[in-house]
């Protein structure tokens, strides 16, 4: 979704400022978000309302949806998020990546003393008090001086939104020189990691910092801050996969979904890195069976029953044992072993990534990671991430070594019991008779309950 | 005429009408009185390790020995009342009965993180007969007695479904297995112990009786000791509250 290329949208028909609150890019609040979220949609709103004639003339209009650019190359366009996921939001990727937010602008009015300026600020950037006041600034310039011609390319650099946010006013950017040239992951910091509203406000000022004409206004947000990782995470060992259970702190919030990594702890895999390891880690993070494994399984069926007939002739003194086939996490070679400090860098979730085995939602505590081979070890990992994809820590749980089980149904046949095979009854009366003689009885009973009366 | 083959030939008699039998009416109440409704909370297990043939108890050594609780409701309707003497109906039934254990490891049976289950659902088909002699006169306890079908369909799973046969048989862990039970139980009248308000929940919401119950059921859920069936059927207990309406 998103990333296609910008379209031309004909027409200079200006927005005022209250069909621009409308807009599902400003704030997708008041209509179902689902399809808020949607490019789509966001695209056909965005040329039916400057289409549709309603609109008052303004001086500064969009005159094609916002586009994202790679900040090495304002040329390459960047990839949006998913639509369920905010696509229009800044999140810590796209700022540690410096995406550029591109605008294209039309301009039907040219003020002769103006300069046409981009501010970003969490309040009414139109207000001088806003920009100029010392105390009370909100906020901060995001361009330099850009042509005053009739169609204007902007591009901002997400950092530029992002690192003055949590900064007093005094401290915040008067100009767009007191921003940093060299773009640097290290801004992409916040206190919080909820979402923070902002607005750009694309507007011409006089000398005196007074705003000429109506500005125009577009609304993101930004949220960098991923959620905390689960504050434990235990594996435990299943037939052929490795149940994971993890636990959460109590002011965990916003998180969306959780992400599972697994690593098999295979001679190639010890060495994590290179293409062995990496073939390894897809063989162990599926959720189906594979062919060798689930043949294997087959193949060792017999000689799992006979083992749990001895098993269970002698299972007075060896029940009680309780391992799980959990091994000690200091055994686990992983490259999220020890955790690396939160946030993870852009690097580092995207070297990770392969090792993905799995996602939950962001309710889930638990989950299962089927389709692994007997007897091997895997490493695990569980990250939360919240709605925008940022993900805010590992935590690592160590190792599992996927085992053989004894069901209560291998008991069953084991001992010689032959049921099964979804039977609805056996030779005397079936199942089917039982089922017409209820309906008859209760035929037969309403009809007594209706002479009754 | 025995207690079964009279309920079935009730069933199988739609144009009977017991209830216009001269000398039987209904008791007076402030509302009628045409049903029964219990919410039960039953006590036992199934009786799989007893199958013939079957060897190890795999039911036990899976789950242990300890019964488990199950719920259930049944639904009666007293279609004929006997002054001085009690009433008859027929009733359904359906509970849900489930239990669980750790799979094991299969070389040290030592517990692994898969859940192992066994799932029943019961339903059965029954002729019940309650005894109102003794609240007559005074003594606030109702015996009967319930008798009928049973039918239980039952499964067994893990983490991953249904198990399939390991051993080649094509099986898979799910079935029903039906046959007769037979009930036993005394109920206590609450109304006697607090009569203004058993008063005012018949005139609100015609509830006529409220009984608290204890029972003991025994079923034969073998499938006419079929070979293939899976003995789910046992002795339970079960205690629960009772409204007649």
């Amino acid at each position: 979704m998103g990333g296609q290329g910008p379209q031309r949208l004909a027409g200079d028909l200006a927005l005022d400022e209250s069909k621009q609150k409308m807009a599902p890019i400003a704030r997708p609040s008041l209509c179902s978000r689902a399809m808020l979220r949607s490019e789509f949609f966001r695209r056909v709103i965005f040329a039916a309302m400057l289409s549709s004639g309603f609109a008052e003339a303004q001086q500064i209009v969009m005159s094609q949806v916002p586009d994202r650019r790679v900040y090495s190359d304002a040329s390459k366009q960047a990839a949006f998020r998913s639509a369920s996921k905010f696509p229009d939001w800044i999140n810590y990727a796209d700022c540690a990546s410096n995406v550029l937010l591109h605008f294209q602008l039309a301009v039907t009015s040219i003020p002769t003393n103006g300069s046409l300026q981009v501010w970003a600020g969490t309040d009414d950037c139109s207000k001088n008090e806003s920009r100029t006041g010392e105390t009370t600034r909100t906020c901060w310039p995001v361009s330099g001086a850009l042509a005053s011609t009739q169609n204007v390319s902007v591009d901002v650099q997400s950092q530029h939104l992002v690192s003055p946010l949590g900064k007093t006013a005094a401290e915040k950017p008067k100009a767009f020189a007191d921003l940093p040239a060299v773009p640097s992951a290290a801004t992409c910091t916040s206190s919080s990691s909820g979402a923070t509203a902002l607005s750009l406000w694309f507007m011409f000022t006089d000398g005196s910092n007074n705003v000429l004409g109506t500005p125009l206004k577009w609304g993101t947000s930004v949220d960098v801050v991923g959620p905390t990782a689960p504050t434990t995470v235990s594996p435990t060992a299943g037939d052929g996969a490795v149940n994971l259970a993890w636990a959460v702190g109590d002011a965990v919030s916003d998180v969306s979904e959780y992400v599972l990594y697994c690593l098999a702890q295979t001679t190639a895999d010890a060495a994590v890195s290179g293409d062995a390891s990496a073939d390894a880690a897809s063989d162990a993070g599926t959720t189906t069976a594979d062919a060798d494994s689930s043949t294997e399984a087959v193949d060792s069926s017999t000689e799992a029953v006979d083992s749990s007939t001895e098993a269970i002739d002698s299972s007075t003194e060896d029940a009680g044992v309780a391992d799980a086939g959990a091994t000690s996490s200091s055994t686990c070679v992983a490259p999220w072993a020890p955790e690396p400090a939160s946030p993870l860098s852009a690097e580092f979730a995207t070297s990770i990534a392969r090792y993905e085995c799995g996602r939950v939602g962001g309710a889930s505590r638990s989950s299962r990671v089927s389709g692994l081979s007997y007897g091997t070890a895997v490493a695990v990992a569980v990250a939360a991430v919240d709605q925008v994809d940022n993900m805010g820590g590992i935590r690592a749980g160590g190792c599992a070594t996927p085992v053989r089980t004894v069901t209560f149904w291998d008991r069953y046949e084991d001992g010689g019991g032959d049921a099964g095979g979804c039977s609805f009854g056996s030779p005397g009366v079936p199942g089917q008779s039982f089922a017409v003689l209820a309906l008859v009885g209760l035929a037969a009973a309403l009809r007594l309950r209706r002479k009754g009366r | 005429m025995r207690p079964r083959i009279f309920v079935l030939c009730l069933l199988a008699s739609p144009g009977s009408a017991f209830a216009e039998l001269p000398g039987f009416q209904r008791p007076s109440h402030a509302s009628s009185q045409d049903f029964a409704l219990e919410l039960r909370v039953n006590y036992g297990k199934p009786e799989i390790d007893s199958a013939p043939g079957l060897a190890r108890s795999p039911y036990s050594s899976a789950f242990g020995s300890e019964s488990r609780i199950g719920l259930g409701a049944e639904l009666d309707w007293q279609f004929l009342s006997i002054p001085r003497v009690g009433s008859l109906g027929i009733g359904v039934g359906v509970g849900r009965w489930a239990t669980a254990a750790k799979a094991v490891n299969y070389i040290d049976l030592s517990p692994t993180g898969d859940d192992t289950t066994l799932e029943l659902w019961q339903f059965a088909g029954l002729g019940v007969f309650r005894v109102d002699a003794l609240a007559d006169s005074g003594i606030p306890l109702v015996p009967y007695a319930k008798a009928g079908l049973g039918y239980s369909l039952w499964r067994a799973y893990g983490p991953d479904g249904t198990y399939e046969s390991k051993t080649g048989s094509g099986n898979r862990a799910i079935g029903g297995s039906y046959g007769f039970q037979w009930s036993g139980g005394v109920a206590l009248h609450l109304d006697r112990f607090d009569p203004s308000a058993a008063k005012n929940i018949d005139e609100t919401m015609g509830v006529n009786n409220t009984y608290l119950f204890v029972e003991y059921t025994n079923a034969t859920l073998r499938s006419a000791s079929s070979k293939t069936a899976l003995w789910v059927g046992g002795n339970t207990f079960t205690t629960g509250l009772a409204l007649e309406f």
